[in-house]
């Protein structure tokens, strides 16, 4: 059973339980941040998660509760609208979402290309590989499946070397952002367009700083919205080719990222000066600590047995491509924005 | 037990716990996503209708 079929059909009290782990994962995140400069503490949020699964041990009962952390998530990228900024997202808009469409078609192909061609890796595999690195990571990768009818082992290979590349960019990304002294917005955007789950993303752009953790919001809700259209074009290559699959075009709506929806009518509403400056600070502290919420659980989801369902193809696969796309996108965005 | 025979206290706990029940169905109905979003409704809801100081 997937965390959310278990959300679903589990009482209260056992949610309620789990939500409360995260809860003390994301005071002791925030208390130690306060206590050491380094790291942030949404990065610790993350580590006190891994330290969680890998050596305390979540109890299973404790993992429905623990799986809410999407929606903590999706709650935080939401008021992230209530203090974004409408005049320089209208600025940079058109540039950043040319660079997302450009960086999207150019990891999808390029996943597939190296994987087909060079790795002779299976044609399934390719597609979910080329859906998690191009476009919004496990997500991705369980929406395309499910258009184009993949097998359970072949999700399992995918999201696996996709969850060591979240991790693996949890550790550099950061790293570089600090040696490299790369600017704020350049670093946001460079996270936003070269890595892979949403909730990695959010914690490396806000661990930079506060203006690069919403550039690479804004940038990664640019990429997760090409979902509905990536797995649209994939349902429709298999079909072409005979395989079962089950897409329409109400897929595009179906996979589109409804927080974003929600995220643009707070920035909408922001911008109309409605909130007071105290009300911008609450809603600020909200977010902090929803985000907190959110990565120890993402944290949690990091284990090493997920890891072992990596294959190295598929982990080489995606570390050319990945080497290729930030290295690139990172000269060409310190040129446009540095 | 018939309903006679319930105290006040268990009364009242099961209309409590019949109104949790009645939220969480609600709650289940959504989609992942837009409950993200009623979250933040509620949460901008708490801050500008009421003032509630959310701490950082």
């Amino acid at each position: 059973m997937s965390g959310d079929e278990a959300t679903e059909q589990a009482p209260v009290r056992v949610i309620a339980a789990g939500i409360s782990v995260l809860v003390v994962g994301a005071v002791v995140a925030w208390l130690l941040g306060a206590l050491v400069p380094w790291p942030d503490p949404l990065l610790l949020a993350v580590v006190i998660g891994v330290v969680l699964a890998n050596v305390v041990g979540v109890p299973e009962w404790l993992e429905p509760g623990i799986a809410t952390h999407k929606v903590w998530l999706g709650a935080g990228i939401v008021l992230l609208g209530a203090s974004v900024s409408v005049q320089s997202l209208v600025a940079a808009g058109p540039v950043v979402l040319a660079l997302v469409v450009a960086a999207v078609c150019a990891t999808t192909l390029l996943v597939e290309g190296l994987a087909r061609n060079v790795f002779g890796i299976r044609e399934r595999l390719s597609s979910l590989l080329a859906a998690g690195t191009g476009i919004c990571g496990v997500s991705a990768v369980v929406a395309v499946a499910g258009s184009i009818d993949a097998k359970e082992e072949t999700i399992a290979y995918a999201a696996g070397t996709i969850l060591l590349f979240d991790a693996v960019t949890l550790a550099v990304y950061p790293a570089a952002g600090s040696l490299l002294a790369v600017p704020d917005q350049v670093f946001g955007v460079w996270a936003g367009v070269s890595m892979f789950s949403t909730g990695p993303v959010v914690a490396t752009g806000f661990a930079h700083s506060e203006a690069a953790g919403q550039w690479a919001t804004l940038t990664k809700l640019a990429r997760n919205a090409l979902i509905g259209g990536v797995v649209l074009a994939y349902a429709g290559y298999y079909a072409r080719r005979g395989a079962k699959t089950t897409t329409s075009l109400g897929t595009v709506w179906t996979e589109f990222p409804k927080f974003v929806v929600g995220f643009l009518v707070l920035a909408g509403i922001a911008s109309l000066g409605v909130f007071t400056s105290a009300q911008v600070t609450a809603i600020e502290n909200a977010y902090d600590w929803l985000f907190l919420l959110a990565f120890v659980g993402l944290g949690t989801e990091l284990q090493g047995d997920v890891f072992r369902n990596a294959g190295i193809r598929p982990v080489l696969v995606v570390l050319v491509t990945w080497a290729i796309v930030a290295s690139t996108t990172l000269v060409g965005l310190w040129m446009l924005f540095g | 037990m018939t309903g006679s025979n319930r105290s006040p206290d268990t009364r009242r706990r099961e209309a409590v716990e019949q109104h949790v029940r009645a939220v969480m169905s609600y709650w289940r109905a959504l989609e992942p996503d837009w409950q993200s979003v009623l979250v933040a409704v509620v949460l901008v809801a708490l801050v500008v209708g009421l003032e509630v100081p959310i701490p950082g």
